[in-house]
């Protein structure tokens, strides 16, 4: 998948509260559906967010992120 | 002879940071950042440490200079993030009350930034090299009113700016006035740190531009605009930088085409910087500056 596809489903998912509800509920089925040709690994990582705990995903920055943090 | 400009290690939003009395080698550097080329430039130690410690010392004895106005979404909260000033993005489209706090806030930093040396003129200096000659000024509204040169920003232990992008303020009805003089669908973003917080408190810059959105954005009632924590995880699968400037730093960045947030702040010491946002008159004679 490239990273303009995949640029692609979170910028709609951002701007687009049925396709966010539907892509939630059912990452496979909704992708394919809008002919989305996803990986395995993306579906996965949309299926690991839960909408009613997702903070603890965004209140700090994890080790790999920090990883790649550019000190200016 | 200027040193040489040093690029951060990020892929998708290239930077380039120097060192204030070196700022010549970043000559032009806006025009590559409104060509999308750049994404954002640090000019370290525009203000040295002894004069960050004045700074925050006047702006601890003179914050009732300005009006002060909490964060959009956090009213009546017991801990606020606020701002010193009234920035336009949370303003009501009756821009009278924005003006008279823009006049407050104007007089309010030209005295916090009195001693260490006017933000202003800093500011300038610095935009006159980086667009390679123009003029830069507030602009003045349609009833003559200057807009805000800036507002400072502070936010508390566990707060956090969450996730937006600058050229969605062309959406809001109270950025007519200033689309009939600047180009605020391109506008750029600026920061300076006066007091960084123990932990926490980075931009955080996503790979997802406004052309990708722009559309969607217009047309939407529920959009990023809701900054909901359902989105900032989404935008988590994309690549993403955390840039986190020095106090006395000036960051300029392409906050116009780039999603962006600022991560929480964590620890007693609050964060605090003084920004706003910047871009080309229409009649491209030289930039304008606000918040």
């Amino acid at each position: 998948m490239s990273t303009s596809a995949r640029e692609d489903v979170i910028a709609r998912a951002v701007t687009d509260a049925d396709f966010r509800a539907r892509l939630l509920a059912d990452p496979e089925g909704t992708l394919a559906a809008e002919g989305y040709d996803v990986p395995a690994e993306f579906v996965a990582q949309i299926k690991a967010i839960d909408p009613a705990d997702v903070a603890a995903a965004t209140g700090s920055l994890d080790a790999a992120f920090a990883d790649r943090k550019a000190a200016a | 002879m200027p040193g040489p400009a040093t690029p951060l290690d990020t892929a998708f939003i290239p930077f380039l940071t120097v060192a204030w009395e070196d700022r010549a080698a970043l000559r032009g550097a806006l025009l590559e950042i409104r060509a999308g080329r750049l994404g954002g430039v640090v000019l370290r130690g525009v203000y040295g440490p002894d004069a960050i410690a004045g700074l925050n010392r006047r702006l601890d004895e003179g914050g009732h200079r300005f009006a002060r106005t909490p964060l959009p979404g956090f009213e009546g909260q017991p801990v606020q993030p606020f701002l010193y000033g009234r920035s336009i993005v949370g303003a009501d489209p009756d821009l009278a009350p924005y003006f008279d706090a823009a006049t407050r806030t104007a007089d309010g930093l030209r005295w916090v930034f009195d001693e260490a040396g006017d933000l202003e003129a800093r500011l300038q200096e610095a935009l006159t090299v980086l667009s390679d000659g123009l003029p830069s000024a507030v602009p003045v509204g349609a009833a003559g009113h200057p807009y805000a040169p800036a507002t400072v920003r502070e936010l508390p232990d566990g707060h956090e700016i969450g996730l937006h992008i600058g050229n969605a303020f062309l959406c809001m009805p109270q950025a007519q006035d200033l689309a009939a003089r600047v180009d605020v669908g391109a506008q750029i973003s600026w920061f300076l740190p006066l007091q960084r917080p123990q932990a926490g408190g980075e931009l955080v810059i996503y790979d997802l531009r406004w052309d990708a959105v722009k559309d969607r954005y217009q047309a939407s009632t529920d959009s990023v605009r809701q900054t909901s924590r359902v989105n900032h995880a989404l935008m988590e699968l994309l690549p993403r930088v955390a840039v986190d400037p020095a106090e006395g730093d000036l960051l300029i960045f392409d906050g116009g085409r780039f999603f962006h947030r600022v991560a929480p702040a964590r620890g007693p010491r609050p964060r605090r910087t003084v920004g706003g946002f910047l871009a080309w008159r229409l009649d491209e004679t030289g930039l304008s500056y606000w918040s």
